[in-house]
């Protein structure tokens, strides 16, 4: 897989002196789905905002697509990189759900035909097509999530991060917006998720990134990370239930660690049986 | 923005003047108001302008002050000094004139003279006076301690203790708004909004939009703010009592005395005529 994001020593310090990362090394890979965890203020959305330049690095490097960011702007970075942004209300500005998917593509100066055509499919994708003119401050908090999530893909990026997409959503419409994400995921998508939801991350994510005061605690694929528990619990995370489980039953079961309630029953199913 | 909360935050510095009572500080900058308005003599302006710098420095803030003035004051004084001479209508030496002698009917009016310079730097001078103890005045005062104390004389004249405090919920409401202004910001550049390209009206036209949802969002924290205070009860009682209360102490009251002493020397040199600049 084609590397796509390199972070090399990177730190960030903000005005006033707090060190928000303590030098990241990273590598991101074209088609990845990434969850990175951590407790508040242990520096997750502070990494991200560099994956798109929001943010330029006070020490060290990042290179998207090989482009170094400082010398990039956000504006050329959004092509790449999209970003959706946890409050949907703080990006929502056009009086219509067209308009406000049309938005990004008209900065990047798409023609109005292929406007026409992204939004229409963006919509019918995350099931909005019937919103279509509606303003978009009429609808629910879920239905203006995936909005935001629609008025992003609408610029085609070929990164999508998505910080802590599920705040304030009931288990549906979480499950609704990541399985989106999922299948954009298996069209080719990069996918990054911020989020403190594990039962999501366990679920969906194929690599997971703990951060801890800074700095990254573990990296690995989801089951190897989720079966960490002690590590976890040094970041103050929770595994979910299926994996506490499966971890306290480890001696009687087989096979590799359970991330789904149904792999988890077959597990003990297979156990109880033999 | 930024400078807006940049401002604000200096006034929670710790400094002999920052100590001051609010309301001690109050005055004073009421009288630096009111001084230059008596006040027209460089020879008096002069030394007030110096005085909100000494009082800078023993505040610790003369760089902040510094880095603030560095644009108000050519802009604002140098305008003042190169306007103002030619509204002075007594006559005098002239350097230049606006319209030259050899145009008819208007010819040598607006006439630039070495006696309307003087009085325009003296009138820059009288505005520099207010200018720089106000800046001086916002840096050393926490606002949010100020309009405590307004809130508890307020009500200790009779009135309602809601007014001030729709203030003080303005000035801690100031930090989240600018938080959400920044994220705003980046939301849109998220989206290939270039915000710093363009010329002025485009890049205005731009900024525009992000007043959109900044205004959404705060009518929504507003809102919620107003439940959250009616869940705590806010307004059951006429009067309230205040967490943090403000007495004088004795620099307060030698910083009083200071003030009106300073009011008083205006007003003496008012009415014999030394202060006021003989043109």
């Amino acid at each position: 897989m084609e590397e796509i994001i390199r972070v090399e020593g990177l730190w960030h310090v903000y005005p006033g002196g707090v060190e928000a990362l303590r030098g990241v090394d990273l590598t991101i890979k074209q088609g990845e789905f990434i969850a990175i965890i951590g407790q508040n203020g242990s520096g997750k959305t502070t990494l991200v905002k560099h994956f798109n330049g929001l943010l330029k690095p006070t020490r060290g490097k990042v290179y998207v697509y090989g482009i170094d960011t400082t010398k990039a702007s956000t504006y050329e970075l959004s092509r790449k990189v999209g970003y959706v942004f946890q409050n949907p209300d703080h990006q929502i500005y056009s009086d219509s759900v067209y308009d406000e998917v049309a938005f990004g593509p008209r900065n990047l100066g798409f023609p109005e035909d292929e406007i026409k055509e992204i939004v229409k499919h963006v919509l019918e994708e995350l099931e909005l097509s019937e919103y279509v003119e509606t303003p978009p401050f009429m609808l629910g908090k879920g239905l203006r999530q995936r909005l935001a999530v629609a008025s992003i893909l609408a610029m085609k990026p070929e990164v999508l991060v998505v910080d802590e997409p599920t705040t304030g959503q009931d288990w549906k419409e979480c499950v609704k917006l990541v399985e989106f994400m999922d299948r954009l995921n298996k069209e080719g998508h990069t996918i990054i998720m911020v989020t403190h939801n594990m039962k999501l991350v366990s679920m969906f994510a194929k690599r997971v990134i703990v951060m801890k005061d800074g700095r990254i605690l573990l990296d690995g694929p989801t089951e190897e990370v989720m079966y960490n528990i002690e590590t976890l619990r040094e970041a103050y995370i929770k595994p979910p239930d299926v994996v506490l489980i499966d971890y306290r039953l480890r001696n009687l079961l087989d096979g590799k660690p359970s991330l789904r309630v149904e792999d988890l029953a077959e597990k003990i199913y297979q156990a109880c049986k033999r | 923005m930024s400078l807006l909360l940049e401002i604000l935050e200096s006034g929670k510095m710790k400094s002999p003047i920052h100590k001051l009572n609010p309301r001690v500080k109050l005055v004073w900058w009421i009288v630096m108001i009111i001084l230059p308005i008596l006040i027209t003599h460089y020879i008096y302006t002069i030394p007030l302008v110096l005085l909100s710098w000494v009082l800078a420095v023993v505040a610790k803030v003369h760089k902040s002050l510094g880095r603030y003035l560095l644009v108000t004051y050519p802009a604002l004084l140098g305008f003042i000094i190169l306007t103002w001479p030619f509204f002075y209508d007594k006559g005098g030496r002239v350097i230049f004139t606006l319209i030259p002698k050899w145009v008819p009917l208007i010819g040598g009016k607006g006439a630039y003279t070495v006696e309307g310079l003087i009085y325009g730097t003296a009138m820059a001078l009288r505005i520099a006076v207010a200018v720089t103890a106000s800046m001086f005045f916002v840096l050393c005062t926490d606002m949010i301690d100020l309009a405590n104390c307004i809130g508890e004389d307020f009500q200790r004249l009779g009135g309602s203790y809601k007014y001030p405090y729709m203030v003080v919920s303005s000035f801690r409401f100031l930090p989240s708004f600018v938080g959400t202004f920044g994220t705003i910001k980046e939301a849109y550049l998220s989206r290939a909004v270039a915000l710093d390209k363009g010329g002025i009206i485009e890049k205005g036209r731009k900024y525009i939009t992000l007043f959109v949802p900044l205004i959404d969002t705060s009518l929504k924290s507003a809102y919620d703010m107003t439940i959250a205070m009616e869940l705590k009860a806010f307004g059951a009682v006429p009067k309230r009592t205040f967490y943090k209360t403000f007495k004088m102490s004795a620099g307060d009251y030698l910083f009083l005395a200071f003030s009106i002493l300073l009011l008083i020397a205006g007003i003496y040199l008012r009415i014999t005529g030394k202060g006021v600049l003989p043109l």
